[in-house]
């Protein structure tokens, strides 16, 4: 499968991806409770916004023969040898195939005589799929039980929502704790209980902190927030021992949710830059397409379907 | 640090192109009305391996057109003598005793007789004595009163000649690689304008020409749908192709694996056989053993079929100093004579 690459601002996609924690008020309805907000720029061109879909400028031949052929707000399809615009490889595959239905061969498309139409159509159909992806964040949804009933018959936001949640849980679950991320700062921690976290908005939160010589084993809350303003995910945070050896670390949303006590009200997911997200285009030819003896494809059951993965990558 | 790699079915999606692959082109313009027909035949084979087309690899989803270039064929018109690299037309044209129409021998230019059956009265020939005549004398009617009607009749076939020359030697050398209908090909040599045109009149009349699925036909049983079915016969192996059918009617063939081995070459007879041993066969044309080969991107000859006939006008006008019997010079006075013949050119 031939694969197309669009790259977009992680904080485009962190902002609509939500957990909700029940802040521990049930102890067996086994779930967090996922919602999303409107994001219909998670996919779109560089007039996309929150509130308006705009994908019109999206689907881009590249120059670019490589791999990971990734730009911010354009869905790239990388040139298949000629380092030019004219040979999209997405594009060059569904026209042979055209060809290939057509005349038996998928060399024939110069047989063709309307080759760069059927390229600009080509890049309309995986624009108008772009636009129905981000139509899927068209307004806020949940909040659910991940998991549950409601989440499996709601909008596909929040399905997405939730394989987003058990994805990060089942790769990189230490994203979703206080340890993550933690390195270290000056000397070299030593265990301690209620020590003092500095940096960032907020004050007062203290932590303990377990440690194997270098190794950090765990941290977790003592005492979340008491003053300041709320910690913000990207802060960095500082965690002193009694020694003056420090840990510090670059919060995420959960982190923040953490450190906040905040955990109990929609946090985003910790979606992380370099993250990539998959989904498959399918691309159809004409309904009334012909061969040569005027036989129509669909017809015929000699109908072109090709699909092409889409690569969305976090910057 | 790592990073989810993460499939989201649910932003799947699947749409239709707007846009209609399109094949169809015009046709050449017809040629004009002329004032008599002559007959020429000639070996498809000589005509096939002057003109090629070249498929790009499907590299290029811009460029619209096909690449064109023609090889040296000097013998597309000319006598026995003729060789692909050598023009010979001086025993072309002959006085036909034969008054059919379609009076075509192969290498040979026919005027056919007009109603006598013999070699005496060739139609063009004739047609070109006539107006000769009606110049001269005022009359159609006057040949006779030429006294070197044989020398006149000599010249006329000497013009013929030297204007199947003039075609044969538009094949003096290879030309090309031009796409179909650029600028490079309209400012080309005309050998390469004469390719577009057959490239192009094919793709308007016959379009199949350029199909895998030409000319099959029903073998043993009959055959059923089937996907990657194995090719037989013919000098290529380890080709598979795709068939549709709707009952006996072939909707379409499709190639699925390119031959592994050896070359198909045109001519051979492939058969193509489904699960239940029924088989369709086809005698393959250029196209199509390029197809079964994979070889669509390098210069394949255009599916020129024994059977069509290519037009020229050859255009007869009296010598430039001929007079009337008042001592006019004829082209002087605007009376001059010419005559257009329509040189249809079949191969075989």
């Amino acid at each position: 499968m031939y694969t197309l690459y669009y790259q977009q601002s992680v904080t485009d996609w962190q902002r609509v991806f939500l957990l909700t924690s029940d802040n521990s008020v049930n102890v067996i309805d086994q779930n967090i409770q996922v919602s999303t907000l409107q994001g219909q720029n998670v996919i779109g061109d560089s007039s996309a916004t929150t509130s308006n879909t705009s994908t019109s400028e999206l689907y881009t031949p590249s120059t670019s023969t490589s791999v990971d052929n990734y730009t911010t707000e354009l869905i790239n399809d990388s040139s298949r040898t000629s380092g030019t615009t004219a040979d999209p490889t997405c594009n060059v595959d569904f026209q042979r195939e055209l060809s290939r239905a057509i005349f038996g061969s998928p060399v024939g498309i110069d047989l063709f005589n309307n080759e760069a139409a059927i390229s600009a159509s080509f890049g309309d159909a995986i624009e108008s799929m772009s636009t129905s992806i981000a139509n899927k964040f068209n307004s806020t949804s949940g909040a659910v039980a991940a998991g549950s009933t409601a989440e499996a018959s709601g909008a596909d936001s929040l399905k997405i929502c939730n394989k987003i949640f058990q994805q990060i849980l089942t790769s990189l679950p230490e994203r979703y704790t206080l340890k993550y991320n933690a390195s270290a700062g000056s000397g070299t921690m030593t265990d301690g209980t209620g020590l003092t976290v500095t940096g960032g908005s907020g004050t007062g939160a203290t932590v303990d902190v377990l440690m194997t010589g270098s190794i950090v084993d765990n941290i977790t809350i003592v005492q979340t927030r008491t003053g300041g303003t709320p910690y913000v995910k990207g802060e960095t945070i500082t965690i002193t021992d009694g020694a003056s050896n420090t840990l510090t670390i670059v919060i995420n949303s959960i982190q923040a949710g953490i450190l906040n006590g905040t955990l109990d009200t929609p946090t985003e997911l910790p979606i992380e830059v370099g993250d990539i997200f998959n989904n498959i285009f399918t691309v159809k030819n004409n309904i009334s397409q012909t061969n040569v003896s005027g036989k129509v494809l669909d017809t015929i059951g000699g109908n072109v379907e090709r699909t092409y993965l889409l690569k969305i990558k976090m910057i | 640090m790592s990073n989810l790699d993460l499939y989201l079915s649910e932003l799947d999606a699947t749409a239709l192109i707007d846009t209609q692959a399109a094949f169809t082109v015009s046709s050449v313009a017809a040629a004009p009305s002329t004032n008599g027909t002559l007959y020429y035949q000639q070996a498809v084979s000589q005509w096939q391996r002057v003109f090629l087309l070249t498929s790009d690899a499907s590299v290029n989803v811009i460029d619209e057109s096909v690449l064109l270039s023609t090889l040296q064929g000097q013998n597309v018109l000319g006598d026995s003598s003729a060789t692909t690299s050598s023009t010979s037309c001086s025993g072309l044209y002959t006085a036909s005793a034969s008054t059919a129409a379609d009076n075509y021998t192969t290498e040979l230019v026919n005027d056919s007789s007009t109603t006598l059956a013999t070699t005496a009265d060739p139609a063009c020939n004739l047609d070109f004595q006539k107006e000769l005549s009606r110049a001269v004398f005022g009359t159609p009617l006057g040949i006779d009163l030429f006294n070197n009607e044989a020398a006149i009749s000599t010249s006329f076939g000497n013009a013929i000649e030297t204007m199947c020359t003039a075609i044969a030697n538009k094949f003096t050398s290879a030309a090309g690689t031009v796409p179909a209908g650029s600028a490079a090909e309209a400012s080309g040599v005309d050998a390469l304008k004469v390719c577009n045109k057959i490239y192009q009149q094919i793709m308007a009349s016959f379009p199949e020409r350029y199909t895998l699925m030409h000319n099959a036909a029903a073998g043993t049983g009959t055959m059923t749908d089937g996907n990657g079915l194995a090719v037989t016969g013919g000098s290529g192996t380890g080709c598979t192709v795709d068939v549709r059918m709707t009952s006996s009617v072939i909707d379409n063939i499709t190639v699925a694996q390119t031959a592994t081995g050896g070359a198909f070459v045109k001519g051979e007879t492939i058969i193509i056989t489904d699960g239940a041993s029924n088989t369709l066969t086809i005698v393959i044309n250029s196209i199509q053993a390029a197809i079964l080969n994979g070889t669509l991107n390098t210069a394949t000859e255009l599916p020129i079929e024994a059977g069509d006939i290519f037009n020229a006008v050859l255009t007869v006008k009296n010598n430039a100093s001929q007079t009337n019997v008042a001592g006019k010079v004829l082209d002087t006075i605007g009376d001059n004579v010419v005559r257009t013949y329509l040189l249809k050119m079949k191969v075989v």
